[in-house]
Parts: structure tokens; sequence; C-alpha cells
């Protein structure tokens, strides 16, 4: 059992060390997409809460009106009601008809004025959002999907090894369930490590392993390729395997008549309730076998929604759902999970907190493999490079993307609104100021650097508020008095941000100091700042 | 769910972890000055497993079911850490 245990403890060191930092990433650019409505809402501050919404058929009604006078010729329509507890925008969406071989045209959407029915994309900023933002933790940035999506899956893959090493490695499992003992170098990192792990395990095991369930398909293709090749015999095997609830893309057949989209509304709404419908979907709207499918709002683990489809020309019901195999349940529950889409506010919040732990779970492991290496080394009085590269690296990643991210939201309020390329350019100012705080932990002494870094971290999220006030009129004392609560909920994040994060390089500061005072000890809010003073 | 029956929930889920750090020698003896006996051990942890079963009923109870499970494993997370920071920097088990 010891040999095993200790085979298990090195294969848990080196695979959380070599991931730990794309880790780090997925987890906390994660933990943003279960906010990412409430983020896309502060970074489109043109976009203000309607006082009194009109009714959903006469939201149809418009969305309609704007569908059929621009966008006629289209593949397919979308239509997306606004509200719920997230405050989600009212917007159409059209597919123009696809290229060549390709069955899906190109998608586009708007968000619409629901009193005028005007569109507002022009006199709204172009930003990537809180949807750009959330998307980089599975198709990460600047590289390919394909690659990029086999990349966070190996990731993936190795946090599932190393929750499950873990596990086995974490000798008083029990008994050091409710453990924390601060002010003990390496011991206090290794029990923080322990319970962010050991409390929030439901959430990792799931999270992880739903995050893998999600690309299934591309990780695990060889059965589907060889029995359901391309095209319609793939929809096939979606269909026997999670059960028919899609309606196939829109083909270019002749026009023909086009049923009113309200009277499908009212259908949808006496089975399902008032205002329980969430989006409408068209698909070759116009012409002969067009079809539209009512999707209702998701208030349940499982992903399924109730769908009603109609005949677009006649406006004859065709088939009601959800239906759905076993296994396709089972799939749809893990995948609901990893979203949390269903959630409401509170289990929201839940989300969040267990996706801060994941981050944090991530960041205490790789600064204890640097505590741990050099209390040895210490002991021994030996500088090593390979250690000081891993400190660089945890100050850039740990501290430095933070503060990356408060750079993209910087950049939403400070980049002119007409600048061309302006959403590319709030992502390149992300990852310029992340690639920056590369450079910090090198021109300053390691023991300086978690502090000062946690300090700029600090003032970036504490200082939005104010930025925002300073740059658009959705600030606090607007947002709060007009109860739009998600804007104001976005500042007032950020602000506790702020002062979480400076408490951090409090700690930090006084563990330096501590530390210079003894110089043998290893302070564990620089993980390093003790070392280099050993040494030099 | 309002945020009432998340705070009552929380509040039954801390108590029943609480209760179940107070059954483990090594904390009860940081809280209480000495060890606990085997009868109070057991009393202790069949308490709490009964919070921490009325916990879950209260989070299904408001959150129906597949909710209220998945609602309650991020209430005990928030749980177990609040008694881990408890039992480190509570005055009660620093005087020890």
């Amino acid at each position: 059992m010891n040999a095993f245990r200790q085979s298990m403890a090195w294969l848990h060191t080196w695979t959380g060390l070599l991931l730990g930092w794309v880790l780090f990433f997925v987890f906390l650019t994660g933990t943003y997409g279960y906010v990412n409505t409430e983020v896309d809402r502060w970074m489109r501050p043109e976009i203000k809460p309607v006082a009194s919404m009109p009714a959903t058929a006469d939201l149809l009604q418009t969305a309609e009106r704007r569908l059929e006078s621009e966008y006629a010729d289209s593949q397919s329509w979308f239509v997306y009601f606004p509200g719920g507890q997230r405050g989600a925008p009212y917007q159409v969406g059209w597919r123009t008809w696809p290229e060549g071989d390709a069955r899906f045209g190109a998608f586009n959407q708007e968000t619409l004025d629901p009193v005028t029915g005007n569109s507002l994309s022009e006199e709204t900023r172009d930003t990537g959002g809180g949807q750009t933002l959330y998307a980089m933790h599975y198709a990460l940035h600047y590289i390919p999907y394909d690659a990029a999506i086999l990349i966070v899956g190996a990731a993936t893959m190795f946090m599932l090894v190393a929750i499950l090493t873990g596990i086995v490695v974490h000798k008083k499992i029990f008994a050091d369930f409710f453990t924390f003992r601060p002010r003990k170098g390496q011991r206090s990192w290794l029990d923080g490590h322990n319970v962010l792990s050991v409390a929030a395990l439901p959430f990792h095991l799931m999270i992880t392993w739903s995050g893998l369930i999600f690309f299934m398909y591309t990780y695990m293709p060889f059965a589907m390729d060889q029995n359901y090749p391309e095209g319609e015999a793939r929809d096939q095997f979606f269909i026997e395997a999670f059960g028919g609830d899609n309606i196939a893309p829109g083909v270019a057949s002749p026009p023909a008549e086009r049923a009113p989209l309200v009277p499908m509304l009212r259908e949808a709404e006496s089975r399902w309730g008032e205002d329980a419908v969430s989006m409408v979907r068209v698909e070759s709207p116009g012409r002969e076998g067009a079809e539209v499918m009512l999707l209702s709002r998701e208030d349940s683990v499982r992903r399924v929604r109730n769908t009603l489809v109609f005949d677009g020309e006649t406006g004859a019901v065709l088939s009601e759902g959800p239906g759905g195999t076993a296994p396709g349940q089972l799939d749809q529950v893990l995948l609901g999970l990893h979203e949390g889409r269903f959630a409401g506010p509170v289990m929201r919040g839940l989300f969040v907190l267990a996706g801060l732990a994941g981050t944090a779970m991530v960041a205490t492991g790789l600064v204890l493999w640097s505590a741990k290496r050099k209390t040895k080394l210490a002991k021994a009085g030996t500088p090593h490079a390979g250690i000081a590269t891993v400190d660089v690296l945890n100050v850039g990643v740990i501290a430095g993307l933070p503060i990356g991210i408060a750079a993209y939201f910087w950049a939403n309020r400070l980049l002119p609104v007409e600048m061309a390329g302006r959403a590319d350019w709030e992502v390149h100012v992300m990852f310029l100021t992340w690639g920056m705080t590369f450079l910090y932990p090198i021109v300053r002494p390691m023991s300086r650097a978690w502090t000062e870094m946690w300090g700029i971290a600090a003032f970036a999220y504490g200082f939005l508020p104010v930025l925002n006030a300073m740059t658009t009129d959705r600030h606090l004392l607007n947002t709060i008095a007009q109860g739009d609560w998600v804007v104001a909920g976005f500042d007032l994040t950020a602000l506790a941000a702020g002062l979480c994060l400076g408490w951090v390089a409090w700690i930090s500061h006084r563990k330096t100091e501590a530390g210079a005072r003894r110089p043998t000890a290893v302070s564990p809010a620089g993980a390093g700042s003790a070392a280099p003073r050993a040494g030099g | 769910m309002t945020v009432l029956h998340a705070v009552f929930a929380l509040v039954l889920a801390t108590a029943g972890f609480a209760g179940l750090a107070l059954a483990m020698n090594k904390h009860h003896r940081d809280v209480f000055g000495r060890m606990p006996t085997r009868g109070r051990k057991q009393m202790l942890q069949a308490m709490s497993c009964g919070l921490l079963v009325l916990s879950l009923a209260s989070c299904i109870g408001a959150w129906r079911v597949s909710q209220g499970i998945a609602g309650w494993f991020g209430l005990a997370t928030v749980a177990v850490a609040l008694v881990a920071l408890g039992l480190t920097y509570l005055p009660r088990t620093r005087l020890r």
C-alpha cells in the first residue's frame, strides 16, 4: 500500500505541476462562465433595463417584423426573450445561407430595443463581453479551436488523474477533514490545499468529469465515425442516442406561405404557462418545409427543455418534447450540472464559490510544489534554476491572470467606442497585460513580487466601480437607485474582490517581513520570499 | 428558493459538520480540553447526521429534488470551510 501511495504521490505532484498553470486558467475563466450574462450586461452599458417590459407576444411580433424586413432571406431565425433573474437581453439571431458543403450558415445576432424594435447594435460598444471570457476556458484564445479543445481535454484528463491520486495520497482525509494550521509554512499550504480540495470534492469531480463528457465525440470519436459517418447519418446517431428533439437545418426550398408566430407562442404558453418560452427558432422561414421550434426556460438540472415543433407553413403542431433516452438524460444531467444554467441567484453564487475553490486548489497546489522543494534546498543551501522558473510562472499565472482579466474590464471602459476591431483589442489588452505580469517577478525580488502583484490586483478590481462611474452612467448610484442589481452586482463584486485581494497582499507583506527576520523559514505568502534571501 | 431558505439550510449544515468535527478526538480536545467519551462521540455523530439530513431535506423542500441535491453539495462545501476556519480562528479553540 505504501509503495502504491508513493507512486500515486509522484503522479499527483508532477501532473499537477505540468498542467497546473493551464488548469488555473481553465478554472478561473470557467468560473466567469457562471456569470457570463451578468458580465455581458456590465460590458454593454448602453443597454439599459426597461421600466416596463412589453408582453411576450408583443416582443415576438416586434422581433418577427424586424427579421421579416431585414433578414427575410435566411436559413434560420432565432428570437430570444429577455428577462429572467439574470437580465438576459432581448435579441434576434439569423443564419445566412451556408456556403459550399456546409450544413449551417454563419450565425449573426443583434440586440433590440424592446419598445421600439430598433437594433441597438449600432449604439452599443463592440465587445466580446462575458461570452468571450467564458469561452476561453475550453477554446483558449489565439489558437485553432480543434487544437484548443485537445489541450484543454488533456489538461482535464490529468485533472481527473490529479483528483483521484490526490484522494489516495491524502493520508488523513477524514482525520484532517476540518484541519487548517496557519503560520506553519509548508504545513499550512498543504492544509489549505487539502481543505479546498476535500470541501468542494463533489464539485471538482463533477466539473472535471462532465467537462470531458462535453467533448466526448472529439476525444473518443472512432465508434461514431465508423458507424455513423458525417451528415444525416450523424444526425441519426444523435437521435438514436439522445432522442429526437431537434429540427433539421433549413434548406433553400421554393417560397411558401409563412404561418404567423404569435399563435404558436399562445399554444406553447397554454401548455407550459405564462412567460415560460425562452426561445423561438425558425428553419427555412417563408419556404416549403419550414419548421418552427419553441423552447421553454430552463429550471431543472437536466438540461432538457420542453419543446414544441410546428409546421412553419400551416402552423400545425408537429411534435412535443422532450423525448430523450436514458443515456441521453444522464448526459444532459452531467452537462446541466457543469453549466449550471438552471441555477437561481443563490445557487449561482454557490457555483461561483465552488469554482473559486477549484481555482484556489490549483493555486495552493502549485505554491506547495515550490514551498516543499525550497524547504529541502534551504537546508542544502543551493539555489535551483528549476524552482526559480516555477516561482516566476506561479506569480505570473496565479497573481497575473486575475490582473489580466481586470485589464479586460478596464479596456472595455477605456478603449475608444468607435475604435476598429475594438472587441479584439479588449482581448489583446488582457493578454498583453497578463504577459507583462510574467516579467514582474523577474525584475523584482521574488519576496516583493507576490505582495506587489496582489496589491496591483487589489487596485485593478477595487477601482473598477470608480472607473465605471467615470466613463458611463451605469454606476452604483444609478444602478442601485434603479434596482438594476445585475450591473450593481458586478460593481459590488469587483469591490469585494478588490478588498479580498488587498487582504491577501497585506498577509503576503506580513509574511515577507516575518520571513526576513527568520531567514530559514519558508514564507507561505511568497513561498519564495525566504529562499532568495537565504541564498543570496 | 429565497436567501432565507439557503441561510437556514446552511446553518443546519454548519451545525452538522461542526458536530462531526467535535466528535473527533483532536477537535474535541482543542475545544473542551479533554478527550470525548465513547458515548459522547456517538451522540454527537448521531445528532450531526440528523442535522445534515435535515439540511438536505430543507434544500430539497425549497429547491425540489434535482436542484436541492446539487445545491446542498454547494452549501456543504461552504459549511465545511466555515467549520475549518472556525476551529482555527475562533477564540475558544485558540486558547488551547
